[in-house]
């Protein structure tokens, strides 16, 4: 079976070389073909295809195949790289999304091989890239020090925003909220004078589709509610890890939203409502304002259109806090925990970093993100521009893309105007709203453990949150009151060991970031 | 005859109907509510319109169903594991039921403690795996097939059963000359049909609801049963918000097609039960009940 497998892989290499190569030879990686294992499983549904039009011109390129070792039965990438893991028979290249965690885990106890040396000496592109971002690069690495992934790298800013039915403030004769009172003023009429018309107080101001999103409003009171890539994260403030459910201004933060929540100004059921939430009020002509991605959002206008005539559903500028501060807490991630690593039994390191590397040069960085010349886009004044076919299919041009091997998360750097292209127009007037200020704060990219520290964050943390969570639903749908309980819960968190996983966090985060 | 029940007995006996139709009620919703979502339009769904009959009738989930390859392919793969499956199950469970139900065996308890011992204690996924891509039976049918063909628990249940039948019927035969085989083949499969209904059925549902191993186990697509394919189109489907795009003018929605998915799967299920049903009553009961 093995056997036939990599004749088939070695026929599929011979195949791919007897087309005529017109490219030139500089971005060869090696002059005789050569065929490298990868297993690369990915949001649970999709693996390297070696027969991905992107994979073949790459091919051709560097002289460099890939060929698919991970399971197509599998729908789960965790459990696929687990046994992977447990397999024992890692392949010359693992990839994936998620993996940043493990592949810091597992590369320090050699089941990949350190990047570092291998990037000084052959990787030109990808060293002239971290030298711009060396933040970038601390935040990759493992606990050693070590680089074990390239990961995929995300370009642009914004990426959730304020939504509001613009026709409603028209019809109320209202403007866009410019502070939390405001903002509360808002939600109250929307609540109170029925801007749908159809007599009934059916409308939901606020609702979250992804009920964190809930937690938003937080930053209003000067509080945070995340301050990473996912929900409930740790954020930095003046060089030191905090988590934002402590704190006066949570304290108070949780107050008003709780208050809201008891006004009627917020989703009733906006713990359960789940996944289809905008579809459900939006579609109803109930849904008021959320705070949502930009692109998906601003695509009910359109999809909407016949069943809600004259809906206006748009982004606005966040309000200001009670401090009068305004900013955007969510933004597009700089570094993906996505990307790829050389396997500890990998042959030819030098070759599979200088392959890596290729997919940072011009060229392979433009295959990477918008697929083939001709094929999916043309060069117009030296910049890649998708092809009418391509923006005007029914297929969305990123699951377009992700079918021919452009897009996915292989170790690359992103570059955003592969979406702004067909990024709609009031995303697009949305976002340019948002960048007329300055309201993108920095994110904080995670820090690598000791396994000594590890132990530590693993026994204490999930509990910690657990609790933090269970309370914050408490308070909010007012099975619990915040004043009173203040005390008792800081007391709780303590007793759970919340001051020792911050400590292990702090020597993290100086060990990563600090100079 | 009007009169059969006191006004006590008449009030207990409504009680017992309201009760039991709401009970009845609550496990038919849940199958009405998929028959109805897999007939409505995926903007009726996602609106959160469906509630017991279909909105906006429409036969699109259907066939995008029936329209995928895969759907076929990995439909009849369900098909081989679960026949196949069972029947390797019956052949390994039966022998093994009446081996352990004989006083004659030597080291009967030690045997029957070894079995049991499965139903409390497993080596865990990792392990499994490993075991299995040792015995070389990663991404095969007979892989599948073999790896839980056995369970602790049939064996137990079977072997209960063969107990309670009277030993004068095994003296009988006996006395004709029958063997081993024989008494088996010629007296207690014979006497056992309800209990080898039961454990059939469980093996088929079981086969037919098989979904983790598979994933696990499988390598290649057009192995993959109904049920790993039935994930696979959910999450696929689910993509929408990657995608940044909005189903809402689809005629399908995830929803809509997981529900036509699942009714699909669900028929050749729902037609053996009727035939099963009379044996499995008196099963389940018999099994735990000795002479």
């Amino acid at each position: 079976m093995r056997n036939l497998r990599s004749i088939s892989a070695l026929l599929a290499a011979t195949v791919a070389f007897t087309t005529p190569v017109f490219a030139d030879e500089h971005l060869k990686v090696t002059d005789e073909p050569l065929t490298l294992d990868i297993h690369f499983h990915f949001r649970d549904r999709v693996v390297y295809d070696n027969n991905w039009p992107v994979e073949k011109r790459a091919a051709e390129l560097t002289g460099v195949s890939l060929n698919n070792v991970a399971s197509l039965a599998s729908t789960s990438s965790q459990e696929a790289f687990n046994l992977l893991i447990a397999s024992g028979d890692i392949p010359d290249i693992v990839g994936g999304d998620s993996l940043k965690d493990k592949f810091n885990l597992y590369g320090p106890q050699g089941a990949f091989l350190p990047l570092n040396e291998l990037i000084e000496e052959h990787a030109p592109n990808i060293k002239a890239f971290f030298d711009e971002n060396p933040d970038l690069l601390k935040a990759a690495q493992a606990a050693d020090g070590n680089l074990y992934y390239i990961p995929y790298l995300p370009d642009g800013k914004f990426a959730r925003a304020w939504f509001v039915r613009q026709d409603w403030l028209d019809k109320l004769g209202l403007e866009a909220p410019d502070n939390v009172d405001e903002l509360y003023e808002v939600l109250t009429a929307f609540r109170n004078q029925d801007p749908n018309g159809n007599g009934k107080k059916d409308e939901i101001p606020y609702f979250a589709r992804q009920w964190p999103e809930l937690l938003r409003l937080l930053v209003l009171w000067d509080g945070r509610s995340t301050g990473t890539d996912a929900a409930h994260g740790f954020y930095v403030e003046d060089g030191e890890v905090k988590h934002p459910y402590t704190g006066e201004n949570y304290k108070i933060g949780i107050s008003n939203i709780a208050k809201w929540y008891k006004e009627g100004l917020i989703d009733p059921e906006v713990f359960t409502r789940g996944a289809r939430t905008r579809e459900e009020l939006l579609g109803n002509n109930v849904g008021g304002m959320t705070h949502d991605w930009f692109a998906s959002t601003s695509g009910y206008n359109v999809s909407l259109a016949d069943e809600v005539p004259g809906i206006d559903f748009r982004a606005f500028l966040p309000p200001k806090s009670v401090s009068g501060k305004r900013i955007e807490e969510n933004r597009r991630t700089l570094l993906k925990p996505d990307g790829w690593a050389i396997g500890h039994t990998n042959e030819n390191p030098i070759e599979t970093i200088k392959y890596f590397d290729f997919w940072f040069t011009e060229e392979g960085r433009r295959l990477a993100n918008f697929g083939l010349e001709g094929e999916q886009y043309d060069l117009v004044d030296g910049k890649p521009q998708f092809k009418d076919e391509v923006l005007n299919s029914d297929s969305p041009v990123n699951a377009q893309l992700w079918a021919i091997g452009a897009q996915i998360p292989r170790g690359f750097f992103m570059d955003y105007s592969y979406e702004e292209q067909w990024t709609n127009e009031i995303a697009l007037e949305g976002i340019k709203l948002y960048e007329s200020e300055d309201l993108l704060i920095p994110e904080f990219l995670g820090v690598s453990m000791t396994p000594e520290e590890q132990e530590v964050y693993d026994r204490y943390w999930s509990s910690i949150l657990t609790y933090m969570l269970e309370k914050q639903q408490a308070w909010i749908l007012g099975s619990g009151d915040v004043e009173a309980e203040w005390d008792s819960y800081n007391a709780q968190l303590e007793r759970l060991g919340y001051d020792k996983v911050m400590e292990v966090m702090n020597t993290a985060y100086d060990r990563q970031y600090g100079e | 005859m009007t009169n059969l029940y006191s006004r006590g007995d008449r009030l207990f006996v409504i009680a017992n109907m309201v009760l039991v139709g709401l009970f009845t009620i609550s496990t038919l919703y849940p199958f009405l509510y998929i028959l109805a979502v897999s007939f409505s339009s995926g903007f009726a769904v996602t609106s959160g319109q469906v509630f017991l009959y279909p909105v906006q009738l429409t036969l699109a989930a259907y066939e995008k169903v029936l329209s995928e390859p895969m759907f076929w392919t990995s439909y009849g793969n369900t098909f081989i594991y679960t026949f196949g499956g069972t029947l390797m199950s019956l052949l390994l469970i039966v022998p093994g039921a009446y081996a352990l139900s004989r006083p004659q065996l030597i080291g009967r308890r030690f045997w029957n403690l070894f079995v049991a011992f499965t139903m409390w204690f497993n080596a865990g996924l990792i392990p499994f795996f490993l075991n299995m891509r040792d015995l070389g039976l990663l991404d095969s049918y007979f892989g599948i097939i073999i790896a839980f063909a056995v369970n602790g628990f049939n064996i137990i249940l079977l072997r209960n059963f063969f107990e309670s039948i009277p030993k004068s019927f095994e003296e009988a035969a006996r006395m004709d000359g029958a063997n081993e085989f024989q008494v088996l083949w010629k007296v207690f499969i014979p006497l056992s049909k309800p209990a080898l209904a039961t454990i059939t059925l469980f093996c088929i549902v079981s086969r037919w609801n098989g979904y983790f191993w598979a994933m696990v186990l499988l390598r290649s697509e057009d192995k993959i049963p109904l049920q790993v394919y039935l994930r696979q189109t959910i999450i696929e489907l689910t993509a929408d918000d990657e995608f940044a795009v909005t189903l809402l003018n689809a005629d399908y929605s995830f929803e809509t097609v997981s529900a036509a998915i699942m009714i699909c799967s669900i028929i050749p299920v729902l037609l053996i039960y009727p035939f099963v049903q009379k044996y499995f009553n008196k099963g389940i009961l018999l099994g735990g009940v000795k002479e």
